[in-house]
C-alpha cells in the first residue's frame, strides 16, 4: 500500500509540473472600421478572447497606424469571454489625404520558453473612413468625439499608454456577446420563473399529501377491519 | 362514520390527484446571439532539434505542431514567420526549414522560413488542421553554444462569414 501511495503521490507531482503544451487564441472576424471626421476623433473595438488570463502586446503598422491610439498591452478575461481593445482614431484639421486610411493591428501572445520558442499573433486590419465635414454624425453609432477631448495623439503609434481597455460594451460593438431579453421580458421571465418553482415544489407537496392519505386510509381500514 | 371517513379520503385524494393536470405550465425564453470568429490553437507550445554538430541536419516529423482551430466558425489565414537565431554569427532564420501536410518532412523538401509572413493555409476551417512540419541545418564551423528561435503563426480573418 505504501508504494502504491508513493507512485501515486508521484505520478501528481509529475503531471503537475508537466507545462501546458496547448497554446490558443481568437478573434472577432471583420475589420475594424471606424468613421472619423477631419478634426474629430471616433473609436472602434477589437475583440479578441482566449481560454486562459494572459497578457498581449499590441501593435499596428501601415498607413492608418499614426492615425490610432491604443493599449500597449492587454490583459485577457479567462474563458474565452470576449476582451474589447478600444482603438481610438483621430484625424488632424489639415487632413489632405484620401478618405480610406487602412493598416493593420497585432495582438502577440507569447508562447512557452524553449530551444524554440512559437509564439501566437492575431492581425486585424482596420481601415479608418475619413469624413470630410466636421459635423457628420458616424453611422456605425460610435460616441463622436471633439478634437479638444482626444489625449494628446502621437504621430506614430507607439506612445500609447494613456488608453485602457474600456468596458466590454462600446456602443459599436459587433453582437458577439450573450444577452438575454430585454429589460421587461426579462421582468416577465423573473415572475415566471418563480411562478414555474412555486409550481415544481406544490407538485411535491401534492404528491405527498396524497401518499399520506392514502396510506392514512388503508391504515383505517385496516384498523377498524381488525376491530 | 367510518365510511363517511373512507369517503372523503377517496376524494381527496382524487381531488388532489387531479390538481397537478390542471396546473398551467409556465414557459421561460432565452435568447442568444452567437458572433463569427475564428482562433488558433499551436500543439506543443514549444519545440526542439536536441543537440546538433555544424553542418548537422534534423527534419523529418519530430518537429511538428499541429495549427487548427479550437472555437472559430469563420475560415482563418493562417502565415508563419520567424527570426534569426544568431545574427552576428550568420544563424540566420533561413536554417530553419518548415512544409505542410504529411508530405514535405525532408529538409530538403521544405522551404526556408523567413521574417516576413509566408501563408501556411489561406482558409483554415473550423474544425480543420494542419500539420506543420520544421527541419534545421546548422551552419558549418557554427560556434558551439545554445542558440534559440522564435517562430510565430499569425492568424487572420477579416472577412466575416466566410
Amino acid at each position: 500500500m505504501n508504494s502504491e501511495i508513493k507512485i501515486l503521490i508521484a505520478a501528481t507531482i509529475f503531471l503537475a509540473i508537466i507545462p501546458s503544451t496547448v497554446f490558443a487564441f481568437g478573434e472577432v472576424a471583420g475589420p475594424v472600421i471606424i468613421q472619423v471626421p477631419i478634426d474629430g476623433s471616433n473609436v472602434g473595438s477589437w475583440g479578441i478572447f482566449n481560454n486562459e488570463s494572459i497578457n498581449v502586446s499590441i501593435s499596428a503598422i501601415g498607413d492608418g497606424a499614426k492615425y490610432i491610439i491604443f493599449p500597449q498591452t492587454v490583459t485577457l478575461l479567462p474563458n474565452n469571454q470576449m476582451t474589447w481593445v478600444t482603438i481610438m482614431a483621430s484625424i488632424p484639421s489639415n487632413y489632405q489625404g484620401t478618405n480610406n486610411i487602412t493598416g493593420s493591428l497585432y495582438a502577440l501572445a507569447q508562447g512557452s520558453p524553449g530551444q524554440v520558442q512559437i509564439n501566437l499573433q492575431m492581425e486585424k486590419s482596420f481601415q479608418i473612413l475619413v469624413q470630410q465635414t466636421s459635423t457628420s454624425q458616424n453611422q456605425g453609432g460610435s460616441t463622436l468625439l471633439p478634437s479638444s477631448q482626444v489625449s494628446s495623439a502621437s504621430s506614430t503609434a507607439s506612445a500609447n499608454t494613456a488608453i485602457a481597455a474600456l468596458p466590454a460594451n462600446p456602443t459599436n460593438v459587433p453582437e458577439a456577446v450573450e444577452n438575454m431579453a430585454a429589460s421587461s421580458a426579462n421582468q416577465v421571465a423573473k415572475l415566471s420563473t418563480g411562478l414555474f418553482v412555486l409550481s415544481q415544489f406544490s407538485l411535491i407537496a401534492i404528491i405527498l399529501a396524497l401518499v399520506v392519505l392514502v396510506t392514512l386510509f388503508y391504515f383505517l381500514r385496516n384498523r377498524n377491519g381488525g376491530e | 362514520m367510518r365510511k363517511l371517513i373512507e369517503v372523503t379520503l377517496v376524494a381527496l385524494a382524487t381531488l388532489i390527484a387531479i390538481v397537478p393536470v390542471v396546473t398551467p405550465q409556465v414557459h421561460v425564453n432565452a435568447s442568444v446571439s452567437v458572433g463569427s470568429t475564428c482562433d488558433v490553437q499551436a500543439n506543443p507550445a514549444t519545440i526542439s532539434f536536441d543537440s546538433l554538430v555544424p553542418g548537422g541536419i534534423k527534419d523529418g516529423t519530430g518537429q511538428d505542431i499541429n495549427v487548427s482551430q479550437v472555437l472559430g466558425n469563420n475560415l482563418a489565414k493562417v502565415t508563419v514567420s520567424g527570426n534569426n537565431w544568431d545574427t552576428l554569427s550568420g544563424f540566420l532564420v533561413g536554417q530553419t526549414h518548415w512544409g505542410v501536410g504529411v508530405s514535405n518532412t525532408t529538409y530538403s523538401g521544405e522551404v526556408p522560413l523567413t521574417q516576413s509572413t509566408v501563408v501556411v493555409d489561406p482558409a483554415l476551417a473550423g474544425t480543420g488542421f494542419d500539420i506543420v512540419h520544421f527541419g534545421l541545418m546548422v551552419p558549418a564551423h557554427q560556434t558551439a553554444t545554445s542558440y534559440t528561435q522564435t517562430i510565430t503563426f499569425t492568424v487572420s480573418c477579416d472577412t466575416s462569414g466566410e
